[in-house]
């Protein structure tokens, strides 16, 4: 997909982890793994609100568009 | 995929196709083993069989009746009607002969309810949008249309052989033969769920990567 999520990115940068965000924005692990690796087909507005919320950060910051070949 | 208890209509229905199936394997294994005596000429000397079967036409009569209910009667007359016809003492080649699709509408019944079964297990856990199920439907659908297409030629081959050359002194056989058209519908409609479980499959596997 042309959207790629840089969450691994953000979470290096805030020096956070996974479960750490997970417990903080309140999705489960699991979730936050398929985020995470690209395979989720959507985001809710309430979803990327939570992680921006913690992250400090825009949704620019953790969704990116890279077109495809 | 997230298991849900199913409702109570689906686990009746489960419970009625579970004794529809056993009932079902009896029968065939019954049917199988007839088929197995006739092809080793069992039914000779002293034992007999007398084979019933259904014919596809219609014959025509002229009976006169009544309709009688409560304060009037109504004259009527039974100009058409479907029946069965019996060969006492049955020679083995008319048995051979009734015994092959026998074993053809048996097999296929008995995969469309093996089938049947196995959507029906799934969809009673509680899985239901999976491409298993869809391939079930499908293969549901097939077996039905292809059960419709050989009852057909069946009904056109005893209405050749057999029932053109029936001779009864009051009564004549017409051209009429059934359609078995609900055959045709419940396939149909079999084929369009499938396609209507496909959209669900994709909605729900959405639904399931949506965070």
């Amino acid at each position: 997909m042309a959207i790629v999520v840089n969450l691994d990115v953000m979470l290096a940068r805030r020096k956070m982890s996974l479960t750490e965000l997970s417990e903080k924005v309140g999705i489960t692990m699991a979730n936050l793994s398929v985020l995470k690796t690209g395979k989720a087909k959507a985001i809710r507005f309430s979803t990327l609100e939570s992680i921006c919320e913690t992250l400090e950060c825009q949704p620019g910051d953790v969704l990116e568009y890279i077109p495809e070949d | 995929m997230e298991k849900t208890k199913s409702p109570l209509s689906i686990r009746l229905i489960f419970i009625l196709n579970e004794i529809i199936f056993w009932l079902f394997s009896m029968v065939t294994v019954i049917a199988l083993v007839l088929v197995l005596l006739i092809l080793v000429n069992f039914f000779e000397g002293e034992r007999q069989l007398d084979l019933q079967v259904r014919l596809p036409v219609a014959f025509s009569t002229n009976l006169d009746g009544m309709l009688i209910q409560e304060n009037s009667s109504t004259a009527v007359q039974l100009l058409e009607a479907y029946g069965d016809i019996k060969f006492p003492e049955t020679p083995s080649i008319i048995a051979k002969l009734f015994m092959i699709p026998l074993v053809f509408v048996i097999g296929i019944m008995y995969f469309m309810l093996f089938i049947f079964r196995k959507f029906i297990w799934s969809v009673n856990r509680g899985v239901i949008f999976e491409s298993k199920n869809i391939k079930r439907l499908r293969m549901l659908a097939l077996s039905l249309l292809a059960f419709w297409f050989l009852w057909h030629i069946y009904d056109f081959v005893v209405k050749i052989t057999i029932a053109r050359n029936l001779h009864f002194g009051t009564i004549e056989f017409t051209n009429n033969t059934q359609s078995h058209v609900i055959l045709l519908i419940f396939a149909l409609v079999l084929w369009v769920l499938s396609h209507i479980f496909l959209k669900g499959l994709k909605l729900e596997e959405e639904s399931r990567l949506t965070i």
